[in-house]
C-alpha cells in the first residue's frame, strides 16, 4: 500500500461501495443520497463531496477538485466525453454483462480497481472475506439446500420487482444453495417486473423481500386486499421473510451482508418442505 | 369556426356512401371483435382448463390457484380494460366535440401530464397522500392542470383553439418539470414511472369496482350533455340565439372528460391514443351524429384497448409488456393516418381560426424586455455555481477563467438549441398555417 492514496472520484454507487470496501475513501461521489438509501454500508464519510445526479454530475466542481482518477460506468464514459478533460478514467460495467456470474464480475471489478488505486492487497482480502462469509452462511443454511426462493421488493402498486439470477443478490442466493424460483425473463441487471398472479406456480417457494419501512407497509396493505395474495403458498404456510434493504446490484460488501441476513432470516422458517 | 369544424367530421367518411356506413371501418371493427374474442379465449384457456371455467366464474375454489387467477386476475383485468377503454373513449369524443378537433384526447388538455406530475410530487414530498392509492392524487393533479388550462382560456369563452393552445403549453411545462424530477430523483420515481407505463394487471376486483361507478357516471353525464353539445355543432351564434349557455356547456363537458380520464390514469397509468383510436374507428364505421359517436366511439375504444391487452398477454405473458406501450406504438401511425384523412377532407386551410395575437403589446418594448431577461439569465448561468465550499458567484477574472470552460459550452448549447427550436417552430407555423405547430 502506498503512503499516499490517489484522489479518486466515483460516478456510480457500485464503485463508491467497492472503493470503501477496500479502504479507500473517494474525495467526491455522484448521488450521495442514492448511495445512502440503497447501499448505506460501508458508511460514506460526510466529507465526501456530492456531485449530483449520475447522468449530470457537476463537471466544474469535479475539475476544481483536481482528482487523479475518475471511476465511471461504461455508459457514463461513453456519453460524457468531457470527463476525459478532467482526469484519467477507469470505466467498468455496472452489471454482470458478459461475466459468467454477477459475483465473478464483482471479483474482477474489485481486483482491477484495487490494483489501479494501489490497494491490491485489500482487494484480495475483500474477495477472500466475501467468499468466507458466503461459505459460512451456506453452512448455516444446510437445511434449506435446494429450496426455491423468490427474492423481490414489494411495490406500492401491488406488483413486485423481482430479482433473478443475473443480479448480485440472486447470485448470492444461488451460492448459498437456494434455487431462484423466478423463471420468467429478466433484464440485463437481473431484475423483472411481475404481477403476484405469476408467483403461484411453485408451492414450496419462500419469498424474501426487502423492508423499506413505510413504503413496504403500504405495499403489504394493498396486497392484503387480494385473494390471490392471501392464497399464495408462501403466505398460507408463512414462508415470507422481510430483511433490511440490500442493493440488489451492490458490490462485494452488499453480497456478504445479504448472505448473513439470509442465514439469520431463514432460521425461523421450517425446513420441512426442503427435506421433502 | 364551427361551421368549418363540421368538415373534418365528414373527412373521415370520404368515399363512404352518403349516410351509410363505411365498409372498411365496419370490417375493421368486426375483425377486431373476432381477434379479441379469440385471444381472450386462448389466454384464459392457457390459465385454466375449459371445464373449470364456470366454477371459477361463480365460485372459485380457494385452494386452486388457476381458478383464483381466472377469477381475480383474468376477469378483473378484462373488466378494467373495458372500463378504461369506455372512459378514455368517452373523454376522447367529448374533448373532440368541445374543442372542435379530431386529434383531441385526454393528453391534449394535460390530464396525463398533470396526473403524472402530481403523483411524482406526492411520491417525493407527501407520500402520506398515497395512502389511499394513486387515484385521488391523479385526479387532483389532472384537474389542477386542466383548471390552469381553463383559467388561461377563460377570457375567450373556452374557444377551441385557445383551450388546445393553453393545454399544449401547460402539458409541455409539466412534462419538463417531470423530466427534471426524474434526473434528480430517479430511484425514488422509478416505481412510479414503470407503473405509469400503463399496466392492466389485476389481483383483485378492487380497481374494477372503483372504476365502474366512475365510468357509469361519466356515461350518464355524456348522455345528458349530448343534446346541447350537438346543437353547438350548428354554429356558435345560432346556438347562442336559442339561449344555450355555451361557456357553461363547454366547461361542464371538459370537467366530465377530465374526471373520467384522470380516474383511468389513477387506476392503471397512462394509456395514450385509445381516446383517439376508438372515436376514429367509430367515425370510419359510419357514426356521424354526436350521440352515435359517443356510444360507438367509447365501445370501439374499449374493444381496441382490450384487443391490445389480450394480444400483449398472448405474446409476452401476463406482465411482459405494458398495454400503454402497445397503444403508444400503434397510436403513432394512427395519428398520421388521421392527419392525412383530415387533409384529404379539404378542411384546410382554416382561415377562420384566429391566431391569438399579442398585437396589443408593443413589439419593440416586449423585445427589449426579453433581451434584458436573456442577458441577465446568461450572466447568472455563467457566474453562479457550486464550488467545493458551497454556492459561489465567480465575478473576478481569475474565478471566471477557471469555470468558464465548463459553463460557456453549456450556455452556448442552450442558446443554440433555443434558437434552432424557435426558427423551426416559426417555419412550421408559417408553412402549415397552424399556430400551435412545433417540432
Amino acid at each position: 500500500m502506498r503512503a499516499e492514496s490517489p484522489r479518486v472520484v466515483t460516478l456510480d454507487g457500485l464503485f463508491t461501495e467497492t472503493l470503501l470496501g477496500i479502504g479507500l475513501v473517494p474525495i467526491a461521489a455522484a448521488n450521495r443520497p442514492l448511495y445512502e438509501r440503497l447501499t448505506a454500508q460501508p458508511v460514506l464519510p460526510p466529507e465526501v463531496v456530492d456531485l449530483g445526479p449520475l447522468q449530470e454530475p457537476n463537471l466544474e466542481l469535479m475539475s476544481l477538485m483536481s482528482p487523479d482518477l475518475l471511476v465511471a460506468a461504461i455508459w457514463q464514459a461513453q456519453t460524457q466525453a468531457a470527463l476525459a478533460r478532467i482526469a484519467a478514467i477507469a470505466a467498468f460495467p455496472t452489471t454482470a454483462g458478459n461475466a459468467p456470474t454477477p459475483l465473478d464480475h464483482l471479483d474482477t471489478l474489485t481486483r482491477t480497481l484495487g490494483r489501479r488505486v494501489g490497494h491490491g492487497a485489500q482487494a484480495e482480502a475483500r474477495i477472500a472475506g466475501t467468499g468466507a462469509a458466503l461459505a459460512q452462511a451456506r453452512a448455516t443454511l444446510a437445511g434449506h439446500l435446494g429450496r426455491p426462493a423468490y427474492i423481490c421488493r414489494l411495490r406500492e402498486d401491488g406488483r413486485v420487482a423481482m430479482f433473478g439470477a443475473r443480479c448480485t443478490v440472486g447470485d448470492v442466493a444461488a451460492r448459498l444453495g437456494l434455487v431462484n424460483a423466478w423463471s420468467g425473463g429478466q433484464t440485463g441487471s437481473g431484475t423483472a417486473f411481475a404481477g403476484i398472479e405469476d408467483l403461484g406456480t411453485n408451492p414450496d417457494a419462500i419469498l424474501i423481500h426487502f423492508d423499506r419501512g413505510r413504503e413496504t407497509v403500504r405495499a403489504l396493505a394493498r396486497l392484503e386486499t387480494s385473494p390471490i395474495w392471501r392464497a399464495l403458498p408462501f403466505m398460507r404456510f408463512r414462508r415470507m421473510v422481510a430483511m433490511p434493504v440490500v442493493h440488489p446490484n451492490g458490490g462485494l460488501p452488499s453480497a456478504a451482508r445479504f448472505a448473513r441476513q439470509l442465514a439469520t432470516a431463514l432460521q425461523g422458517i421450517d425446513t420441512e418442505a426442503a427435506r421433502r | 369556426m364551427n361551421g368549418d369544424g363540421t368538415a373534418w367530421r365528414g373527412a373521415g367518411l370520404k368515399g363512404a356512401a352518403p349516410g351509410g356506413a363505411n365498409r372498411v371501418g365496419l370490417c375493421l371493427m368486426g375483425l377486431a371483435i373476432l381477434a379479441t374474442a379469440f385471444l381472450a379465449y386462448a389466454n384464459l384457456k392457457a390459465a385454466l382448463p375449459t371445464a373449470e371455467w364456470w366454477a371459477a366464474l361463480v365460485h372459485p375454489d380457494l385452494a386452486s390457484m388457476p381458478q383464483l387467477i381466472a377469477h381475480y386476475a383474468f376477469l378483473p383485468r378484462l373488466t378494467v380494460g373495458l372500463l378504461c377503454g369506455v372512459g378514455l373513449g368517452l373523454a376522447g369524443v367529448l374533448f373532440q366535440q368541445v374543442l372542435d378537433n379530431p386529434l383531441a384526447e385526454p393528453g391534449t388538455l394535460g390530464v396525463f401530464a398533470g396526473a403524472k406530475l402530481a403523483l411524482a410530487l406526492a411520491t417525493l414530498w407527501a407520500p402520506a397522500l398515497l395512502a389511499l392509492g394513486y387515484e385521488p392524487v391523479a385526479i387532483a393533479g389532472g384537474s389542477a392542470c386542466v383548471g390552469l388550462v381553463l383559467l388561461l382560456a377563460r377570457r375567450t369563452g373556452f374557444a377551441p383553439l385557445a383551450v388546445i393552445l393553453s393545454g399544449l403549453v401547460i402539458a409541455l411545462c409539466f412534462e419538463a418539470i417531470n423530466k427534471m424530477l426524474v434526473i434528480a430523483y430517479f430511484e425514488d420515481l422509478n416505481d412510479l414511472f414503470t407503473w405509469q407505463a400503463g399496466w392492466l394487471n389485476q389481483n383483485s376486483w378492487v380497481t374494477a369496482m372503483t372504476l365502474a361507478p366512475q365510468v357509469a357516471l361519466a356515461a350518464l353525464a355524456a348522455a345528458v350533455l349530448a343534446r346541447p353539445l350537438a346543437l353547438l355543432d350548428l354554429d356558435e351564434a345560432g346556438a347562442r340565439s336559442v339561449g344555450l349557455p355555451i361557456a357553461t356547456i363547454r366547461f361542464v363537458t371538459l370537467v366530465v372528460g377530465v374526471l373520467v380520464s384522470a380516474s383511468v390514469v389513477g387506476a392503471v397509468g397512462v394509456i395514450g391514443f385509445i381516446g383517439l383510436a376508438g372515436p376514429a374507428l367509430a367515425r370510419a364505421s359510419g357514426a356521424r351524429r354526436l350521440r352515435d359517436r359517443l356510444l360507438w366511439g367509447s365501445l370501439a375504444s374499449a374493444l381496441l384497448l382490450t384487443l391490445a391487452d389480450q394480444a400483449a398477454q398472448r405474446l409476452a405473458g401476463r406482465s411482459g409488456i405494458p398495454v400503454g406501450a402497445v397503444t403508444a406504438l400503434l397510436g403513432a401511425p394512427l395519428l398520421i393516418w388521421l392527419i392525412v384523412r383530415l387533409r384529404a377532407g379539404g378542411s384546410e386551410p382554416r382561415p377562420s381560426l384566429p391566431i391569438p395575437a399579442t398585437r396589443r403589446v408593443r413589439p419593440g418594448a416586449a423585445f427589449a424586455w426579453l433581451l434584458l431577461l436573456l442577458v441577465v439569465a446568461v450572466a447568472i448561468a455563467l457566474s453562479l455555481g457550486r464550488l467545493p465550499d458551497g454556492w459561489h458567484w465567480s465575478l473576478s477574472g481569475a474565478d471566471l477563467g477557471a469555470v468558464l470552460p465548463w459553463r460557456a459550452p453549456r450556455v452556448l448549447a442552450a442558446l443554440g438549441a433555443g434558437c434552432m427550436l424557435g426558427c423551426a417552430g416559426a417555419l412550421l407555423q408559417r408553412l402549415t398555417g397552424n399556430p400551435i405547430a412545433s417540432p
